[in-house]
């Protein structure tokens, strides 16, 4: 397998490739050049998580279709629509005075505020360019992930929430936003920033129970958001076949209800079934699966962004990156044939008359 | 004021400090003849245990087994009115959710918790549960050079 990674390409004109014309091009998003969040020996959200990410692309078979985003920090105006100023302030100091654990799971070192502004500004990157009509798609792919940050907390390995920010900064334009969480793990973050915000549908698929306790279908919103939050658990050892369900029977109905303009993924992979912190069975053919169903939420090319959460397990997470990279530009590589068999189908008929055949009557 | 005291929260993960926080919690629940609520909050990193590359399925009834059995054996042992709470979260969020939703009327933590971090960067596990909690709350420090 090549470890060669796309170059930086300067600005972010789309070259065109054997995948496909302009247009059809994956628009990667990555700051593996400017990864300096240290998280200590033996943490499993490190920086070889990324590179195994990049060899996942690499190895999918369409190099030639894509191109580097030369990312930015993301400005103090863009991660206050979604974090208290003191908590950024707090973060900030705390890195630049030489970092340490913010929770038993969650640690910073000096480098991890500059490389968490460049990530989150990675997703806005993303937005800017295929806003231009640079790509089909965007992969942004930083560190540390983010669905776990709330307005005002870092937790769960997470310090700036990324696919908020970017989804904030959208809402702002008037755009309507759909963030469909795959990640094992619920985005309590995600939910909490959007809690009561309709422009933002929050839609998450997750092993229950699991960290960090929050996701139950119960939870619905708030104020005018009530509706656009929706929680899907499900049992540990589910596999790709119950995924596929949920997004038939269930996420795209209530997605198509919303109609979104945009359609933003937080990405894990760590429900793949060598994952150490997840107990689900996915494979990197139900990830490719699961990419086609969301890329089909959006309402059109260019409009579909899927930021890196989770994924601990380098094997997996390489092969599950590619297989996404691969379906987001309608491409197919599967290592790793679809699963099924497992837990989660039984779940699928109440889901849908509660989020579907309820809302409709 | 009359002040009951009825339920009292105790944070347990099987630290050295959690051990002395759950022997005041013990003595104090013997005093006011409460009920104990013993909380383990399962964090993002707990399912790797120590060092294993690949855990356990059954991860999760491993950890209540130490839990209840292990870390709760004092409890036994004195005949103390217990509860056990294994909940998935930060252990300042846990603690606190289980203390507003079983209506604790004090909860007692150790100053420093699992992987002993002094201090946290924005404030210990012990600190941030004084200043978020709504209720009263004893940090017990753990055993320091010359203490009794």
């Amino acid at each position: 397998m090549s470890e060669a990674v796309p170059g930086p390409v300067e600005g972010c004109s789309p070259q065109a490739g054997s995948t496909g014309q302009d247009g059809s091009m994956l628009l990667v998003a990555a700051n593996a050049l400017h990864d300096d969040h240290d998280t200590g020996d033996g943490h499993p959200e490190h920086p070889g998580r990324l590179r195994a990410a990049l060899q996942g692309i690499a190895s999918a078979g369409i190099s030639d279709g894509v191109v580097e985003l030369q990312a930015r920090p993301a400005t103090h105006a863009e991660l206050v629509a979604v974090h208290d100023s003191g908590y950024l302030d707090a973060l900030a100091d705390l890195c630049a005075e030489g970092g340490g654990h913010l929770d038993p799971d969650t640690a910073a070192s000096p480098g991890s505020w500059d490389t968490a502004l460049l990530t989150a500004g990675a997703g806005l990157v993303a937005a800017e360019a295929l806003s231009a009509g640079k790509g089909a798609a965007a992969f942004v792919l930083g560190r540390p992930p983010g669905h776990h940050a709330t307005r005002a907390q870092a937790m769960g390995f997470c310090l700036i929430n990324n696919v908020a920010v970017t989804a904030a900064a959208l809402a702002e334009r008037g755009e309507r936003v759909a963030i469909i969480d795959w990640d094992v793990h619920h985005g309590n973050g995600t939910q909490d920033i959007f809690w009561s915000d309709p422009r933002v549908l929050y839609v998450s698929v997750h092993q229950w129970p699991l960290y960090p306790g929050t996701g139950r279908s119960d939870e619905r919103g708030a104020g005018g958001g009530v509706g656009t939050t929706i929680n899907l658990p499900m049992p540990p050892r589910t596999t790709g076949d119950a995924y596929l369900a949920l997004f038939d029977e269930v996420i795209t109905p209530c997605v198509e209800r919303f109609g979104p303009t945009w359609v933003l993924v937080s990405a894990g992979f760590d429900a793949h079934r060598d994952d150490p912190l997840g107990e689900m069975l996915l494979t990197a053919g139900d990830y490719a699966d699961l990419t086609r169903r969301s890329i089909s939420l959006a309402p059109r090319s260019g409009r579909t962004i899927a930021f890196l959460e989770g994924g601990y397990g380098l094997e997996g997470l390489r092969l599950s990156v590619g297989a996404c990279a691969a379906a987001l530009v309608g491409q197919d590589f599967r290592p790793e044939p679809a699963s099924s068999g497992g837990a989660g189908v039984t779940r699928v008929p109440g889901y849908r008359a509660r989020f579907v055949e309820e809302e409709q009557s | 004021m009359t002040q009951q005291i009825e339920r009292i929260l105790v944070g347990v993960d099987g630290s050295a400090d959690s051990r002395r926080a759950l022997e005041w919690a013990m003595l104090l629940a013997g005093r006011f003849d409460a009920e104990l609520l013993a909380v383990h909050a399962v964090g993002l990193l707990s399912r790797l245990g120590d060092g294993a590359t690949v855990p356990s399925q059954s991860h999760r009834e491993e950890l209540r087994q130490v839990f209840e059995s292990e870390w709760c054996a004092p409890l036994v042992h004195q005949g103390t009115n217990y509860r056990t709470f294994l909940e998935d979260g930060p252990p300042v969020l846990v603690l606190l959710q289980v203390a507003e939703r079983e209506r604790a009327d004090l909860s007692v933590v150790g100053s420093r918790g699992e992987g002993g971090f002094a201090e946290l960067l924005l404030g210990s596990t012990s600190h941030q549960l004084a200043e978020h909690s709504g209720r009263p709350v004893l940090i017990v420090p753990g055993e320091r050079p010359g203490s009794a």
